[in-house]
């Protein structure tokens, strides 16, 4: 009696070793020193080393480095048992990682984790034969629910699928669904079309509009193969269509077909998902770091004069809210209050006595304090991937009538945001107190402006800001 | 002939398996199996081996790393070295002839080779 029960839950190693027929037994052999337990002991331990989940890990951490060590160690491996067509895959991702070919890492990744991950499932679910006490599965099964009302149908069924797959029945519509919400989550649900009281097609219809399991694949099982049910139960939403009686053969290649599908599917989205996530906060910190940068060059004028860093701070304001009426983008607008910031940021190189002096200036003394725009373009010409901040600081004292400095430039030969700025910079003059002069009121502005078109100021500009002062009622817009 | 102790170094388990069962078929070898760089130089901190094989591409401690701690231990200055790896660039094999690596065995190796190596530069080391 022990002799026979032995017997029934092991089987030789030589017949266990026989059906894994999609190996390369005679290589595999050869390198075991023809030892069938040996080969047997080496495939346990490749099926331990599982290198799935590190796999997945350095690759979606675009950790080429370590991701090619691992992939040797598959290659290696891989080839040792006599998985060659795993191995020769495995080498060719190794030499991409080596050679940083993030086309082909990408391409290929997924092919090769499904493939990799279908030999793993094949070796653990043969070595189970070896014996409970012996070897124990590594490898989780696909999750199948098979859903039925004909008893006889269903225990058959599940009995034959449960050789390689956890399987749970239910009878109805209704079972199914309370399976579901006990937390049994299938990999795929295998659904009898012709049921009574919910057939089929309805069944599906609700399970595809279900938010929390919509996503499940389903396979429809009918002896009913007619061209227009089958039809009918694509359109659907079922990803196979298997005709009873079932053949094993065939319904688990169909079956592994759909969840390879669905599972690179899901691997695909959480891929998308994390990634997006990981440039949005890459993005965020860049955007942040640089403007602080900005701030601490703009930092660097409060030195010389508070007066200039407050009027930095208020012309990059103004200068933004007439830009908004230009239809600006997010990107430019930044820019514009970058080049507001750092408009004056030459008067660093102007004395100190000079700057804000409240007696009037002499000739020389103006020539002076006249540079800090060519200063200004000095500090700022490297900023070449947006000209425009350089050319602020040099140009926000043209005039449109040309008359202004330091080159004299007339009317559209002055870039755009310099004509802004002369607005806004003028504004600010205009409604703080300075060592000169104090605050003018909001009329007095306007008529400045006014005044101005045409001659100091674009056109356009000075329009959009004496819009702006009109929708000022309560003159927010000055230095306080 | 006293028992000869060969230390090898791999982080595949399977890779180390391999190693050990063709080692064993020669009565005299003694396999000493550790699955990294830091754990060899653990055992080496303690311990001379008559040969060490070591793989190359390994997380962590790869084999020149290993190869270099190595050499700057007088005690070991007479083991023989010999790179076992699955690692195909030319290379790496020029490399690591430079740094004083008696031979390059490839991965997946045919037993006998590693078997006639093992032997050679076991038999040099005792002259």
């Amino acid at each position: 009696m022990e002799k026979d029960r032995n017997k029934q839950e092991t089987m030789d190693s030589h017949a266990i070793l026989q059906r894994m027929d999609f190996l390369n037994l005679k290589v595999g052999l050869e390198r075991c020193l023809e030892d069938e337990d040996f080969y047997l002991d080496v495939l346990e331990a490749f099926v331990e080393e599982n290198l799935l989940n590190e796999l997945k890990g350095l690759y979606l951490e675009n950790n080429w480095a370590k991701y090619r060590v691992k992939v040797h160690t598959l290659k290696s491996s891989a080839a040792y048992i006599g998985a060659e067509d795993l191995s020769a895959k495995a080498k060719r991702m190794e030499l991409a990682a080596r050679d940083g070919d993030d086309d082909y890492i990408n391409r290929m990744h997924y092919p090769l984790m499904v493939k990799y991950e279908d030999i793993l499932r094949q070796i653990d679910r043969i070595l189970q034969l070896r014996g409970t006490s012996h070897y124990r599965n590594q490898i989780e099964k696909f999750k199948l629910l098979l859903v039925d009302d004909n008893e006889l149908f269903r225990q058959e069924s599940a009995y034959v699928l449960s050789m390689n797959y956890d399987v749970e029945e239910a009878g109805s519509g209704e079972e199914m669904y309370q399976k579901l919400d006990s937390g049994f989550i299938p990999d795929l649900i295998l659904l009898d079309v012709y049921m009574p009281g919910a057939d089929g097609h309805r069944v599906i219809k609700d399970l595809r509009d279900n938010e929390r399991y919509g996503d499940i694949p389903v396979a429809f099982m009918t002896a009913d193969n007619t061209p227009e049910s089958m039809a009918k139960g694509f359109r659907e939403g079922a990803s196979e269509y298997i005709t009873k009686p079932i053949n094993r053969e065939i319904v688990e290649a169909r079956i592994n077909r759909v969840l390879h599908l669905s599972r690179l599917q899901k691997s695909l989205q959480h891929e998308v998902r994390l990634r997006t996530m990981v440039d949005k906060e890459r993005n965020q910190r860049v955007a942040t770091v640089f403007e602080q940068i900005v701030n601490a060059l703009a930092n660097t004028i409060t030195a010389k004069d508070a007066y200039t860093r407050g009027h930095s701070d208020r012309v990059a304001k103004y200068a933004v809210m007439i830009a908004e009426n230009l239809q600006y983008d997010q990107e430019k607008l930044t820019y514009v209050r970058y080049a507001g910031m750092l408009h004056d940021i030459g008067m660093i190189g102007i004395p100190t006595s000079l700057v804000n002096k409240p007696e009037k200036l002499t000739e020389e003394e103006y020539a002076t304090v006249k540079k800090h725009t060519n200063i200004g373009s000095d500090i700022l010409k490297g900023i070449t991937a947006v000209p425009d901040i350089a050319g602020g600081a040099k140009w926000h004292h043209e005039r449109y009538d040309g008359t202004g400095y330091p080159d004299r430039l007339k009317a559209m030969d002055i870039p755009e945001i310099a004509r802004i700025l002369a607005v806004a910079d003028a504004y600010d003059s205009m409604t703080s107190d300075r060592a000169f002069r104090s605050r003018m009121t909001q009329q007095q502005v306007m008529n400045e402006l006014e005044k101005g078109i045409g001659k100091q100021f674009d056109p356009v500009f000075a329009n959009i800001m004496l819009e702006i002062i009109k929708n000022d009622v309560d003159f927010e817009l000055r230095e306080k | 002939m006293a028992m000869k102790k060969i230390l090898v170094v791999d982080d595949s388990v399977i890779n180390l398996k391999m190693a050990e069962k063709v080692l064993k078929l020669n009565e005299d070898y003694k396999p000493v199996l550790v699955p990294s760089g830091s754990r060899a130089m653990k055992f080496l901190s303690a311990n001379v081996p008559d040969m060490i094989l070591l793989d190359v591409l390994m997380p962590e401690m790869d084999g020149f790393a290993v190869l270099a701690a190595i050499q700057e231990k007088p005690e070991l200055a007479n083991v023989p070295v010999v790179f076992l790896t699955a690692d195909e660039d030319p290379e790496t094999a020029a490399r690591a002839k430079a740094a004083g690596v008696k031979a390059f065995i490839k991965k997946p190796f045919a037993k006998q080779d590693l078997l006639d190596a093992v032997a050679k530069y076991l038999a040099e080391g005792d002259n």
